[in-house]
């Protein structure tokens, strides 16, 4: 079998996301199931919700995600500049270090050290580590650009890009600190600066991370697995700018009614709502790309995770907007809504997304006619697609029962219910929310099954349903 | 005054990609890269079988 360095290493990325994958989500059912049953946690404090919850985002968002994201954009970048990965040991490196900063936060957030910043928990040493293992990344990236055989740059290589060096802005900014021993620091800037710059880090974390990377995602799988052209490639271009520009500014959002200046909340209201023209035009461009082949939606289950994807994605690009809306974020903010609103992108946008790609990935890198079972990817889709509605669903009810219960105030100005009653109104939903996760997590676990026996079949795979994807 | 200047720099660059990107000149480069998905054999050896989903 002829192997080439360039699909070796983005094999072993693709490993590393499903295995990533199903230990971050299992974290995550174990904090939902916390959340219901709150004795779970036995008194063990690295077993708390607290020390954990940080350990499920970065799990599921920098190992699941980031190992997605290098991987497949590694792959794309390559093929479509039609030239090998620039400086392959360097290549690998940023393998191997990007899993030791992952094992890293294994070893340091269980046992309270952070620092505090919601996803940029970790501590100092692994974050200038993080950062040299970045740089090797875009250099890895750009080189293989600079070395292109094509005349032109394919546009998800563009979002790639921008989630590259976006992403290397807001780490090394976010991450201005000043160390006192080696796990404590503490940020350079100053109160509600401190605020602003952190979500300017943390809204922009969902922009390029879980966003724009992923779509660089869209414009290459779901091409390739419909079998068509990118529906229009001019909208594409118009859709990369109005994006990456937009998005830079929304942050604020995450601060209405603080001490934030009020101007600054104002502005990142308007642009969260500028940024639904860019990410339905995007949605749309991806849906379109099946224009004429619709019928695959219903052959073909990978098409299935494709589309079905970009519709959360546009679900969840809807209600961003709209829960970035002032008077609506008074009713949010605080509640459970806003950890369905993040569900519904990460479970059905991005955790979507990320597992079609994969199953159009593996077998072309294993050298496989198709993966093992088709049916069992069909299996997956619903299984997923059951446990992502259970979960945005029983999310959204408790978020606004809760927006609702909040603010309910007496005629003489007395609360009506106490916090203890809201989170006792809560438990049902609570208990949904973990069923909806294990749904979740079974998927993957299915996923991973079909994997290793899609890897371990004989030259021509088998399909026992003798579908080839 | 300067963020009124940044405005209209802003906007001018805006409808200029859009003018780009719309332009003739660029449809058949545009064509070209669009189909580039499709194109997956760059060292690979081709295990047979139609990759880009079979009709």
């Amino acid at each position: 079998m002829k192997t080439n360095f360039n699909d070796e290493l983005v094999k072993k990325f693709a490993t590393a996301t499903i295995l990533w994958g199903i230990v971050g989500m299992l974290v995550g059912v174990f904090i939902a199931a916390e959340m219901a049953w709150p004795l779970l946690n036995a008194d063990i404090p690295w077993l708390t919700f607290s020390r954990l919850r940080p350990l499920h985002t970065n799990a599921v968002i920098f190992a699941f995600g980031g190992n997605a994201l290098i991987g497949t954009s590694l792959y794309v970048v390559y093929r479509t500049c039609k030239a090998d990965l620039f400086m392959p040991k360097l290549a690998s490196f940023v393998f191997w270090g990007y899993q030791l900063v992952i094992v890293g936060a294994v070893f340091t957030l269980p046992f309270g050290y952070t620092q505090s910043r919601e996803y940029a928990e970790l501590i100092w040493p692994i974050d200038i580590f993080l950062t040299v293992v970045w740089v090797s990344y875009a250099v890895v990236f750009f080189g293989t650009i600079t070395k292109r055989k094509e005349k032109h740059i394919f546009v998800a290589n563009w979002f790639y890009a921008a989630f590259i060096i976006t992403i290397a802005l807001l780490h090394i900014v976010n991450n201005l600190q000043i160390p006192v021993n080696w796990h404590l620091s503490y940020s350079i800037y100053p109160g509600a600066v401190d605020a602003i710059v952190q979500w300017w880090y943390g809204h922009n974390a969902v922009g390029f991370f879980l966003t724009a990377g992923f779509l660089g995602m869209m414009y290459y799988f779901i091409p390739m697995q419909a079998g068509r052209p990118v529906y229009s490639y001019r909208l594409s271009i118009v859709h990369f700018w109005a994006l990456i520009s937009s998005y830079m500014w929304a942050g604020p959002h995450h601060l209405h009614y603080t001490s934030l200046p009020d101007w600054t909340q104002s502005l990142g209201m308007v642009f969260s709502l500028i940024l639904l023209a860019p990410s339905w035009g995007g949605m749309i461009n991806g849906i379109m790309t099946l224009s004429g082949a619709w019928h695959k939606l219903r052959d073909d289950p990978i098409i299935k995770f494709l589309i079905v994807s970009l519709s959360f994605y546009g679900m969840s690009t809807f209600e961003g907007p709209m829960m970035a809306i002032k008077t609506v974020n008074a009713l949010s903010h605080y509640t459970d809504w806003t950890i369905g609103h993040v569900h519904s992108g990460a479970l059905g946008w991005v955790a979507l997304i990320t597992i079609g790609s994969l199953y159009v990935l593996i077998p072309k890198l294993w050298r496989k006619e198709a993966m093992y079972s088709t049916k069992l990817i069909n299996t997956h889709f619903w299984i997923a697609t059951l446990g992502i509605v259970l979960y945005i669903a029983s999310m959204w009810i408790a978020g606004v029962m809760q927006g609702l219960m909040w603010r309910d105030i007496n005629a003489d100005g007395t609360v009506v219910y106490s916090f203890a009653e809201t989170v006792k109104a809560t438990y049902p939903y609570y208990i949904a929310r973990f069923i909806g996760g294990t749904l979740f997590l079974t998927g993957m676990c299915i996923m991973l099954y079909n994997f290793m026996m899609t890897v371990k079949s004989k030259g021509d795979a088998k399909d026992i349903s003798g579908v080839v994807a | 005054m300067i963020s009124g200047i940044f405005i209209i720099v802003m906007m001018i660059a805006f409808f200029g990609i859009i003018f780009w990107a719309y332009s003739d000149k660029q449809k058949s480069q545009f064509d070209y890269m669009s189909n580039l998905p499709l194109d997956d054999g760059f060292d690979t050896e081709k295990t047979g079988g139609d990759e880009n989903g079979n009709d």
